[in-house]
């Protein structure tokens, strides 16, 4: 079930084999490549944000959500605008600690679906 | 010779230019950084100028490196901190003597306040930002003037898919008195992002071609305006960029006329 979260999430953000995503701190990364046990499982949350309109906004959102305790992996497509988190099971990141990450990046949360 | 009208020349070529992204490369756009973030700048700019009247005759160049530093320090502050070190060859044509010199030019100082933002889309946005600050004297005696210069200005900033526009109006108030004169910037820019055509979750890079128009009015009556292409290709950590600014309008009796200058920068965001 977790894996079908990490799936789920890859889904929304618009991945697919040929794709390669961002990693938390390890910038562009072949999701093709990422097996099973490098990938984080976990619940999924989703956001979409407004505004990001360059690469070095994702970083500033980025930097702010890799401040909150309980997110494993963040995944960001700046054309949707669409970002997926996989939460750690155990202690995973509110709702509103993301509504301030978002807010203290300087963007606009227009919405946020957790698991 | 009179350091005041090229100490004043050279500041209108790079006041604090302090960018993210999408955005105007020789001025200051209206985006911010997060909380906590700090963009560092390093910017070199060369220019070649004719200071010529009927008590001189001068050919000058000029290298400017400037360290600029960005900090956010709420979603809607940010503080810059710019500090420009120069080395200037000039020859005087009618003595044949070649000057050399180098040193701190004014350094300064700048809030950026966010007065209006909204965000309309995933890349869309609009924002106003109020500009204050203070140019600083650097007291190296080469390039440093003998005031501290508030400044004060608006700014703004949008973004629509691949389309960026800026403009920005900044006003100098000259403490020195005598002649020096105060002086307004304006600034317009328009940027268009060349790659990717659609951003994705692979496609985090883009290349923008940015057209700039620079001008400058002084109360001496010295005005300039440069028309400034450019590139920039932004990564998530760093931006390279450069730009040539070529001038399409000088009417300039205090200072010298630039016939060219060029700019080359590194962005890199912590």
């Amino acid at each position: 079930m977790i894996i079908l979260h990490s799936v789920l999430a890859l889904g929304l953000v618009g991945c697919h084999e040929q794709q390669s995503a961002s990693m938390q701190g390890q910038g562009q990364v072949d999701l093709a490549a990422v097996d099973d046990e490098a990938m984080p499982t976990g619940p999924v949350a989703t956001m979409w944000i407004k505004g990001m309109a360059c690469p070095f906004c994702a970083t500033n959102l980025e930097g702010q959500l890799e401040k909150i305790e309980g997110i494993k992996k963040i995944i960001i497509d700046l054309g949707t605008g669409k970002v997926v988190m996989v939460l750690d099971s155990t202690t995973p990141a509110t709702k509103e600690a993301m509504a301030k990450a978002v807010d203290n990046s300087g963007f606009t949360l227009d919405r946020i679906e957790m698991p | 010779m009179n350091h005041k009208y090229l100490v004043g020349a050279v500041i209108a070529a790079g006041c604090v230019p302090m960018v993210s992204a999408q955005e105007a490369i020789n001025f200051n756009s209206a985006l911010q950084p997060a909380k906590g973030a700090m963009i560092v700048r390093q910017q070199l700019r060369y220019f070649e100028a004719d200071f010529v009247n009927a008590m001189m005759n001068r050919d000058i160049e000029q290298y400017q490196l400037s360290t600029t530093i960005v900090y956010g320090v709420e979603p809607d502050l940010t503080l810059i901190f710019n500090a420009p070190y120069r080395f200037r060859k000039i020859d005087d044509n009618l003595s044949g003597v070649t000057h050399r010199d180098e040193g701190f030019a004014d350094m300064t100082a700048l809030v950026k306040y966010q007065l209006y933002h909204v965000d309309t889309g995933p890349t869309d946005t609009a924002r106003l930002n109020l500009l204050g600050g203070m140019e600083v004297r650097s007291g190296d005696s080469n390039f440093s003037s003998d005031s501290y210069d508030p400044l004060l200005g608006l700014v703004y900033t949008q973004s629509h898919g691949r389309h960026g526009f800026d403009a920005a109006l900044l006003w100098k108030f000259n403490t020195a008195g005598g002649p020096a004169p105060d002086r307004l910037r304006y600034d317009v820019a328009y940027v268009y992002r060349l790659q990717p055509e659609q951003y994705t979750v692979d496609k985090l890079t883009a290349l923008f071609a940015v057209l700039e128009l620079n001008g400058s009015y002084e109360t001496n009556g010295d005005q300039e305006l440069f028309l400034s292409p450019g590139i920039q290709y932004v990564t998530r950590k760093w931006a390279l960029e450069a730009t040539v600014q070529l001038p399409i309008w000088q009417d300039l009796d205090a200072r010298m006329e630039r016939d060219f200058i060029i700019g080359l920068s590194l962005r890199l965001h912590f």
